[in-house]
């Protein structure tokens, strides 16, 4: 894989806070792919996005794009387009002058070709007939495809999207989604997409970057976060659920729960004698009713098709789904087995 | 609730307008006192002032005084007023304060320290050192205005404009100044009209060389000598051009929400 975008060895610290707010960030995106920064509040995401973009400079590192060392260029040197959380329309101009605002400004083109290819972009985002129309009577999910339209028709080398779809209902933002991810099949548009939001990052990305504490901890495929996290963090983040400490004792992982074998980990990768933590997932119940595991309903939280529920279970509290069909009040007693397939080991 | 409003613009106005009524037949009669009910009309006064050769010359002044004093706090005061009402640092409330300072303190405390300096510096009764005194009281006053309508500013919005690849000019000139248009509006009117109004300072640093309208109105109203037919004149003649500017800077001022907001005005 050629590196479209290559992010070497960066690091940013703000005056007056403590710490590094990246450390050592090395990241390279391919010509046309969608990466998604992934990460919790304050990790660093929309930091780094600004070192791209160049609204932040790094304390180090270098930042290069097709080819060009970007460092020391102001935004509007560096070919590439932002997409903010806030939709950032200009309120004083209409939805078709918002769109075809920066290549108006430069005077990228003449006139008439200005006019085609802001009703040719209008069209790619379902805006026809909304050009002459003042931005204040835009709902919030037009609003975010003008901005998006805004960017795209700068013609960017890369595209910075930082959190463009939070504030959108959850209907709308998955609407957005799939254009977005139509828009970058169509035009073969590179994208840096920063998102806290697992389910985004997995839908909209061909592959994560997740960023903890500043560090860039992984750069995998989505559904390798999923199903194959390498740490206790990651783990939280992509919906992994009690952890419960164990060790690796004679090809068998021992905890407090008992002894496991299980067959879909590769147990080569462990020590024997270190400490790790056996993460379930809450959707791993199964068979309930009827199965080989017993305990204790703590509370239970219903949840649409599911019920999340706290079952005191071999002397540890198992955080677990169970479908909606069985009622469970606390105190009563429930049994299930466990898919192996929806275990996992990570390091303590 | 169209039809209240409307009904409240409509009782504002004449309450606003009102007196203005006598003042404007006054300025067209020879006589009109009791027991006489109607005026004999005649525009002498008008034409006897505009003839008196003061008047029209400091109408003049005062207009490309407070014009240019308007425009050269506006321009001084913006970018100070951007970073005060954008950005939080050390020594902003500070500032802020001392920048009241020029409205707390009564002129005249001030002033003929002021004349003593510029006529060492050569500014004492022209043009030039008339604009200057001025400055050094409304360019601070301009600034806290200002700064004020920027604290509800976005400045993501010139970051947005930047990274589109508009430079800073452009952005400064296609997307600050629409965004902030009322409010530099609104200021620029109350910096008008205060200069317009200023008596004392011009008085002390202008005169005797250099006169504007208040500094020959204003005698011309004390003095016991005139009709209140002259007086009403010299009056419409000195309230006719602000009340032009609020007629055409109406709709900014009826946006200035972010000023009261911040209790400025």
């Amino acid at each position: 894989m050629s590196a479209f975008l290559s992010l070497e060895n960066i690091y940013k610290t703000y005056p007056g806070q403590d710490g590094l707010v990246l450390a050592d960030v090395n990241l390279t995106l391919a010509k046309g792919e969608i990466v998604a920064l992934l990460g919790a509040s304050g990790s660093g995401k929309t930091t780094l996005l600004k070192i791209v973009s160049g609204l932040e400079s790094q304390d180090k590192g270098r930042v290069v794009l097709d080819g060009k060392i970007l460092d020391g260029l102001p935004p509007e040197k560096r070919s590439t387009a932002m997409v903010f959380q806030k939709s950032l329309l200009f309120r004083h101009l209409t939805v078709a002058e918002n769109i075809n605002f920066a290549p108006r400004l430069n005077r990228a083109f003449e006139r008439a070709e200005l006019r085609a290819r802001t009703s040719a972009m209008l069209e790619l985002l379902h805006l026809e007939g909304y050009g002459r129309k003042r931005v204040t009577e835009l709902s919030g999910g037009q609003e975010q495809r003008v901005s998006l339209g805004r960017a795209l028709m700068t013609e960017p080398s890369l595209l910075l999207l930082d959190e463009p779809l939070s504030a959108l209902d959850i209907n709308l933002k998955w609407a957005l989604l799939m254009e977005i991810r139509e828009l970058n099949v169509r035009l073969g548009q590179t994208m840096l997409y920063v998102t806290h939001d697992q389910k985004e990052a997995a839908a909209v990305a061909n592959r994560v970057a997740f960023l903890d504490g500043g560090r860039l901890a992984r750069v995998a495929r989505p559904h390798e976060f999923y199903s194959r996290p390498l740490s206790l963090a990651e783990a939280k983040f992509f919906g992994w659920e009690n952890f419960i400490p164990c060790s690796l004792e004679n090809g068998r992982l021992r905890s407090a729960m008992g002894e496991y074998a299980l067959p879909g980990l590769a147990l080569g990768a462990y020590r024997p004698g270190e400490g790790y933590y056996m993460c379930i997932r809450p959707e791993a119940a199964k068979n309930v009713g009827s199965g080989a595991w017993s305990g204790v309903v703590k509370s239970a939280l219903p949840q649409g098709l599911g019920t999340l529920c706290e079952i005191e279970c071999r002397g540890e509290t198992l955080k677990l789904v169970l479908p909606a069909r069985f009622v469970h009040h606390p105190g009563e007693s429930v049994s299930f087995d466990l898919d192996p397939e929806l275990f996992w080991v990570v390091p303590s | 609730m169209k039809r209240a409003r409307g009904l409240i613009l409509a009782v504002a106005g004449i309450v606003l307008l009102f007196p203005l009524a006598p003042l404007l037949l006054w300025s067209f009669t020879t006589y009109w006192r009791w027991p006489v009910v109607w005026p004999n009309f005649d525009g002498g006064h008008w034409l006897r002032l505009i003839a008196d050769g003061r008047i029209l010359p400091a109408l003049g002044n005062s207009l490309l005084l407070s014009t240019l004093i308007t425009c050269f706090a506006l321009a001084l005061s913006f970018f100070p007023a951007k970073i005060l009402g954008t950005r939080n640092f050390r020594g902003k409330r500070l500032l802020e304060l001392l920048l009241l300072v020029p409205a707390f303190i009564p002129q005249i405390s001030v002033v003929f320290g002021m004349q003593q300096v510029f006529m060492k510096l050569g500014l004492y009764s022209n043009f030039p050192g008339t604009l200057t005194a001025n400055l050094v009281f409304y360019v601070p006053y301009a600034t806290l205005l200002l700064a004020a309508v920027f604290e509800d500013y976005d400045i993501a919005l010139e970051e947005q404009s930047r990274t589109l690849g508009v430079g800073r000019l452009k952005t400064m000139v296609f997307v600050t100044l629409p965004a902030v248009r009322s409010g530099i509006i609104v200021t620029g009117v109350f910096c008008f009209i205060g200069s317009w109004a200023v008596y004392l300072l011009n008085n002390v640093v202008a005169s005797p060389r250099f006169h504007t309208l208040p500094g020959v109105i204003f005698p011309l109203v004390s003095v016991g000598n005139n009709s209140y037919s002259t007086i009403a004149t010299a009056i419409i003649i000195y309230i006719l051009p602000v009340l032009f500017l609020l007629f055409i800077t109406s709709k900014a001022l009826a946006s200035a929400g972010n000023l009261t907001k911040h209790n400025i005005l």
